[in-house]
């Protein structure tokens, strides 16, 4: 269930405005990020989603302290990100994390959480807790060397929980994970979710993202070209598919015949002024409501066209990257990197 | 325990379980326990050098000129921590903790370390210390051996070999600063590694230069003096045949003791005439080699002077007396008013040397030393709390 969002500061986890980088070299700049405004609200599970160079990563590093934002506005845990005590409060799993191979998994844990200073004690209890939460139990006391990559995942994520955080940030928590390790994994931030955990999730695999998150941003070429609950973004495009018999275009014609609008090019509307469009056999209309799709049904009998189903529809999480990363000028999909390098000496 | 507690107890325990990780910490180790055995093989018996059980006569090397324990004493001091710890553990070390800035600092390893409640120059400090961990835990276990074998085979408990350790780490350091900076900037172990050998050529290097013209300079000193000890004997000389030529005179002018003192005289008069030529040249070289030598000791100032570090403990473990045990009787060169060159001794140069170099003060030799690493460190902290990972 998403949770009640409300703009009070202190239901935010992440509230950050103007975050900007540039990467400075000696022939100019990169702008990695130009002006990132977000909201992660607590208890939620959110997800950053965006094609390769959008600037994920940097964004991620930026609240994390290992990289230094050129300018940045906003609090993380209620404290300015950058505050190093806070990170005490939030578990990481970096993308390509790499841990020392003369540890053992439990040795991992126990030296990252001791890095977040995590009392002995209660890192013992739970580094077992944990590693059986993550199916690595019988793993905890082999060298992290002779881990697969799925197996390092699983033990990062462990990591990242280990002192108990309140919000997690994990930069693609399913890389090289088998199937049945990503189900474990949704499962894990099904749980730290119903713990009133926050989870920031950034990843690429949109799949994952839609059957897990709450609400997501779609970060392109450094800005956030929207964000919000998958509800929210899709609302406009939730639209009513009636699938029609079509044998040798005969259904095609008929509705064409039973929707004249349809016929006279541009963008049709139905009598109660819905967007309506028909391509292969099927009818789509851009509404919510059930009822306004009836007299479309109605006339469509009328010509003795056979209907074959109705649903209601909704864009897939991949269909809104998709129009996030299409130019919609060029209707081309947008090169993956960061935005155009800036020249020294040009104007900002 | 408090959160920084934890934090520092977990780095260092991380970094002895890393040490531990390296095969070749281990192997410096058993190599250090061999040196030492080494050493305790080694004796002394009335008759000479004794080997495990043999025995080599020497009527200069014997229980009856040298006790045991400044035997082991002066082994220690001038050849196992000097070549051995000095050297060779030294490069030992740098191989095994060279790597341990750029692995560090790596791609998917220092975002998990940044991302923690600590601050980066506390972070790159813990690391850096438990860095020379390495080095004072080898040269630990060397000195306690040393201080056993001492008092075991040589009857004297010397607690000053344990100065090695705090020494023998400030030497390290040096060297490990320079490292840690080249580890940062080149992310590369071996490119880290390698450059440190040539930075610590160059210190070398500059060092050997010092003590080139320091010995130049020296031994121009010693030349002034012993020329300017000829000419005044020889003044003395020639007022001497003055006289005898005066006396020569009276008795007979013609005579063949008069030719005689005149021919003396003549040649006294050369001699001195030369030997004052000798000495205005000396001393031309002189100011030359004492002007350079000036210079170079200004750069070696501003270097760390690894060498001189490790000598410390020499100079606080053997007296000079204890050094005289050890160097061969050798008596002074043959003094000729007349021959050509001006001869000095070799062993009253190398008694000037030490006491030149036991005269620049412990707060030059490691306070100027110590300054150049807080200079690098500073750098390489600047570098680190800036640098985007």
């Amino acid at each position: 269930m998403t949770p009640t969002l409300t703009t009070d500061p202190a239901s935010l986890a992440l509230d950050l405005s103007h975050v900007a980088k540039t990467y400075r070299g000696r022939r100019g700049g990169i702008q990695a990020l130009r002006g990132i405004t977000m909201k992660v609200h607590r208890g939620e599970i959110f997800g950053l989603l965006g094609p390769n160079g959008a600037g994920k990563s940097t964004l991620v590093k930026i609240l994390m302290t290992v990289i230094a934002p050129t300018r940045c506005e906003g609090t993380m845990l209620g404290r300015p990100v950058g505050h190093k005590e806070t990170l005490g409060r939030v578990g990481y799993l970096p993308e390509h994390h790499r841990f020392p191979d003369y540890l053992t998994g439990a040795q991992v844990l126990d030296f990252y959480a001791a890095l977040a200073k995590v009392p002995r004690p209660a890192r013992r209890k739970r580094a077992g807790e944990l590693l059986e939460l993550v199916g690595m139990s019988a793993w905890g006391t082999k060298r992290v060397r002779s881990y697969s990559k799925g197996m390092r995942q699983r033990v990062g994520i462990a990591q990242a929980l280990m002192n108990d955080p309140e919000l997690v940030v994990l930069d693609e928590p399913t890389d090289g994970v088998d199937p049945v390790g990503r189900r474990d994994i949704r499962n894990v931030l099904t749980e730290l979710k119903s713990r009133g955990k926050t989870v920031f999730l950034n990843s690429h695999l949109l799949s994952e993202l839609e059957m897990v998150c709450d609400r997501v941003a779609i970060l392109v070429q450094g800005v956030v070209s929207s964000q919000g609950t998958i509800d929210e973004l899709t609302r406009d495009q939730q639209c009513y598919e009636i699938e029609v018999e079509n044998g040798d275009g005969t259904g095609e014609a008929a509705i064409r015949r039973a929707v004249p609008a349809l016929t006279r090019g541009g963008i049709a509307h139905t009598e109660t002024g819905d967007p309506i469009e028909a391509a292969g056999g099927r009818v789509r209309i851009r509404t919510t409501e059930a009822r306004r799709v009836q007299p479309i049904i109605d006339l469509l009998r009328e010509q003795e066209v056979v209907i074959r189903s109705i649903r209601s529809a909704r864009p897939s999480l991949e269909d809104l990257f998709m129009q996030a990363v299409t130019d919609p000028t060029t209707g081309e999909v947008l090169a993956p990197g960061a935005a155009p390098t800036i020249r020294k000496g040009a104007a900002r | 325990m408090s959160g920084m507690a934890i934090q520092t107890g977990a780095l260092f325990l991380d970094a002895y379980r890393e040490l531990n990780a390296r095969k070749l910490f281990w192997i410096t180790l058993a190599i250090s326990g061999v040196v030492v055995a080494a050493f305790a093989a080694v004796g002394l018996s009335p008759a000479g050098l004794t080997i495990l059980w043999w025995e080599i006569p020497n009527d200069w090397a014997n229980s009856k000129n040298i006790a045991p324990a400044v035997l082991y004493k002066f082994a220690f001091a001038t050849m196992g921590i000097p070549i051995w710890l000095a050297w060779i553990a030294t490069i030992l070390g740098l191989v095994s903790t060279a790597s341990i800035i750029p692995e560090f600092i790596a791609g998917g390893s220092i975002e998990l370390t940044l991302s923690k409640p600590i601050g980066r120059m506390r972070l790159f400090l813990t690391k850096y210390v438990t860095a020379l961990l390495f080095a004072a835990l080898q040269v630990t276990v060397f000195s306690v051996a040393v201080f056993l074998l001492i008092g075991i085979r040589g009857s004297v408990w010397e607690p000053r070999v344990f100065l090695a350790i705090p020494l023998i780490v400030i030497f390290f350091s040096y060297l490990y600063c320079v490292c840690a900076l080249l580890g940062l900037l080149t992310r590369s172990t071996i490119a880290a590694l390698l450059l440190t050998l040539l930075v610590w050529f160059v210190f070398f290097g500059v060092h050997t230069t010092e003590q080139v013209f320091l010995m130049l300079r020296e031994t121009s000193t010693l030349k002034i003096g012993r020329a300017e000890g000829m000419i005044e004997q020889l003044k003395a000389q020639q007022t001497r045949q003055e006289a005898e030529l005066v006396a020569a005179r009276e008795e007979d002018a013609g005579s063949v003791r008069t030719t005689a003192a005149v021919n003396a005289l003549d040649g006294t008069g050369q001699a001195i005439g030369r030997r004052t030529q000798q000495l205005e040249d000396i001393r031309g070289t002189a100011g030359w080699m004492e002007t350079t030598h000036r210079y170079v000791f200004y750069v070696k100032t501003a270097l760390p002077k690894t060498a001189e570090t490790v000598e410390l403990l020499e100079r606080s473990l053997l007296s000079t007396e204890d050094y005289d045990r050890f160097r061969p009787r050798q008596e002074p060169p043959p003094f000729s008013l007349t021959g050509d060159d001006i001869k000095i001794s070799q062993r009253a140069l190398e008694k000037r040397l030490i006491e030149v170099l036991r005269e620049r003060s412990v707060a030059w030799v490691i306070g100027t030393s110590l300054l150049f690493e807080l200079l690098v460190v500073l750098v390489t902290l600047r570098i680190f709390a800036r640098r985007d990972f």
